[in-house]
């Protein structure tokens, strides 16, 4: 059933369990409570279409960063953020859940495996291939060949994203929620504060812009509004707690990270390579598979760097367009030519050619305490202070991403198979421009490509607000994603990602959620 | 000084040599890109244009002996085979972070003395662009 909040008469509302946020977790989570025995709302803060005046709702303050980032990066409508998905989809390696000495306040509560089923349950819902958990690759279709992977060098492993495009759950799941008996789809509905008693959320309390409010009383909570917005309504959540809730620690929008993305160079590659995988490998008309390059778990542990993955650029795309120099050509010879004398230009492939392709990296961010969420001074249309994030990259975000360029030219040249050029070597990454990746104009990324001047580019993957950990000294939620101290109260989505490994988080949000919803369907009212 | 400067001529003459069957080796099918391709220039015009680049950037090195000694290879007459030892000292460059910047291209030092070697050997000396060799007649 659909209700359109304004247009709602009653100032209350009872039901088993109140999931907030109508995007890839809450969507996920409604499709997989339906016939669990248990009513579930689910609302909205938008309603079917993007509009202005909800948009102006997610104002914010982002010193740091330029391009609109928290505004433009957050959608409020239903299918949330998925509705500008570009879809990329790869599971979290099995490092990003490990503590990792050399990355400080790393470690999930859990162990990698145990979202392998979530993961394959994922997969399905969003209509791609299941990933072997042993392996890097995607296990196609039977129809489809399975891929040759091949890496440069003992320091990288070639992973698979898959690529679904329009994946837009508002449009996939709306017939289904709206016709489901036990699913109430509340639109134009903005969550505006929790009111808890002691150990549990006694109720939710929503406004419309048309000057509705309504209470939501339920069994159980799920917050599913973004790694922004959750930090941020839990810290405005101060009815008995001035701190916000579940903020005892100091902790919620802490931590927080995003996955920075960087054009790092040109590289002449000699043939040999797979380059059609590297660069695109199109399966169907809204399948793609893509390989990146990844340190691998060792390397990564033996210099002490994060996790981060190389890609080329494809013609067209964002980073597809290297500019010719004069000593190209002789690099691509000579180079080309000392390479096939000392045997390391692979067999077979000894024509004396060479292609050049743009460079780009997009790596892990540290979690790290003073890049967080906190409450400005100024207020929204409902008088709820908006979101105010600081930012930086700090000293290993740098570190791991000039060692992994430096690392990928140093293969090249060692095995033979091409030479980079980096535009990294003379640059200190703390004190380059960082910016929001879809308000990058064609003007800008012509320039950033002519002038190969080092520009961070981030994508609104908002991970780490309120974390996940056993402990609550350390974490807001705890390994089943409930808020520490909250009976009654969980969150789904990236903000509970401790750490975010070097993969789009939207796959690992949707696993997530799905086996959150495992827990509620067999949790006791 | 003339027997060693023939001597190197003849070696990197023979190396070439010993690459043109490599080189001619057969071709691969290329999938389909879009990527860029490169249109290489004749191999010797590629080497002497990093020999050069690199000589002026260090001409401290502009001197055969110095190249020869830098590269292992002061004996009287080089076995064209040493060319298999250049993997190791490339190799090794990496591992000491030995890697030389020519326009932003990340090369190893020995590459980049190969390719000198090659310039002041198989060029007369006056072509090539150092305080050095200008004053050669």
């Amino acid at each position: 059933m659909h209700v359109d909040a304004r247009e709602h008469d009653q100032a209350s509302i009872r039901t088993d369990v109140c999931i907030i946020g109508a995007g890839a977790a809450g969507i996920t989570l409604a499709v997989a409570l339906m016939n669990s025995g248990r009513r579930t709302l689910l609302v909205e803060s938008g309603g079917f279409e993007r509009t202005t005046e909800h948009d102006l709702l997610n104002a914010a303050e982002t010193p740091t960063i330029g391009g609109g980032y928290l505004s433009g990066s957050r959608v409020r409508i239903f299918g949330g953020t998925t509705s500008h998905w570009t879809g990329f989809c790869l599971p979290l390696s099995a490092a990003t859940f490990a503590e990792r000495p050399w990355v400080p306040d790393s470690g999930w509560p859990i162990d990698g495996t145990e979202l392998h089923p979530f993961y394959e349950r994922a997969c399905i819902q969003i209509g791609i291939d299941p990933w072997d958990p042993d392996a890097c690759d995607p296990i196609p279709s039977p129809e489809l060949p399975r891929l040759s992977l091949a890496s440069p060098s003992d320091e990288f492993e070639t992973r698979v994203y898959q690529i679904r495009r329009r994946t837009h759950f508002g449009d996939q799941f709306r017939d289904m929620l709206t016709e489901a008996d036990d699913v109430t789809l509340l639109t134009h509905a903005t969550c505006t504060e929790l009111r808890a008693s002691e150990r549990a959320v006694d109720h939710a309390l929503l406004r419309t812009l048309t000057g509705k409010r309504i209470e939501v009383q339920a069994n159980a909570f799920v917050l599913a509004t973004g790694g922004i917005e959750n930090a941020r309504l839990l810290l405005a959540s101060t009815q008995g707690r001035p701190k916000g809730l579940g903020n005892d620690r100091d902790l919620v929008g802490r931590y927080y990270m995003d996955h920075p993305e960087l054009l790092v160079g040109e590289a002449l590659l000699w043939p040999g390579w797979d380059l059609d995988l590297y660069a695109g490998h199109r399966l169907e008309d809204r399948l793609v598979q893509m390989g990146a390059m990844f340190t691998t778990t060792a390397h990564q542990r033996a210099r002490g760097l994060l996790q981060a993955g190389i890609q080329l650029g494809r013609a067209g795309s964002r980073w597809g367009n290297p500019q010719t120099h004069a000593t190209d050509h002789a690099v691509a010879a000579a180079a080309f030519w000392l390479d096939c004398a000392r045997g390391g230009a692979r067999e077979g492939a000894c024509v004396p050619s060479a292609q050049k392709t743009s460079l780009f990296v997009r790596s892990e961010q540290a979690p790290a305490p003073d890049n967080r969420v906190t409450l400005a001074e100024e207020r929204d249309a409902f008088d709820t202070p908006l979101p105010r994030l600081q930012w930086r990259m700090n000293e290993l975000d740098c570190v791991s991403l000039q060692h992994t360029v430096q690392a990928f030219g140093d293969a090249l040249l060692r095995e033979g198979l091409g030479r980079l050029r980096s535009f990294l070597t003379h640059t200190d990454l703390r004190h380059v421009d960082t910016i929001y990746g879809p308000s990058l104009t064609d003007e800008q990324r012509e320039r950033i490509n002519l002038e190969q001047r080092p520009t961070i580019l981030v994508w609104g993957h908002h991970m780490g607000t309120t974390r996940m950990s056993d402990d609550p000294a350390r974490g807001v939620v705890d390994r089943h994603c409930q808020v520490h101290g909250v009976d009654n109260l969980h969150v789904a989505g990236s903000s509970v990602f401790p750490t975010g490994g070097a993969a789009n988080p939207t796959l690992t949000i949707v696993a997530l959620a799905l086996r959150l919803a495992d827990r509620l369907r067999t949790a006791r009212s | 000084m003339t027997d060693s400067l023939d001597a190197d001529r003849r070696f990197v003459l023979r190396a070439l040599a010993c690459l043109l069957p490599t080189m001619a080796c057969a071709r691969t099918s290329l999938p389909p890109l879009e990527l860029w391709p490169i249109p290489t220039a004749p191999v010797p015009t590629a080497v002497f244009v990093l020999g050069r680049q690199y000589l002026a950037a260090h001409p401290e090195e502009n001197d055969l002996g110095t190249l020869r000694a830098a590269l292992g290879l002061d004996v009287p007459e080089p076995d064209p085979g040493t060319i298999d030892d250049f993997d190791g000292a490339i190799r090794h460059d990496l591992q000491t972070r030995d890697v030389v910047e020519l326009e932003g291209w990340q090369l190893s030092r020995t590459e980049c003395r190969l390719y000198a070697l090659a310039t002041l050997t198989l060029t007369t000396p006056a072509r090539v662009h150092s305080p050095d060799a200008r004053r050669r007649p």
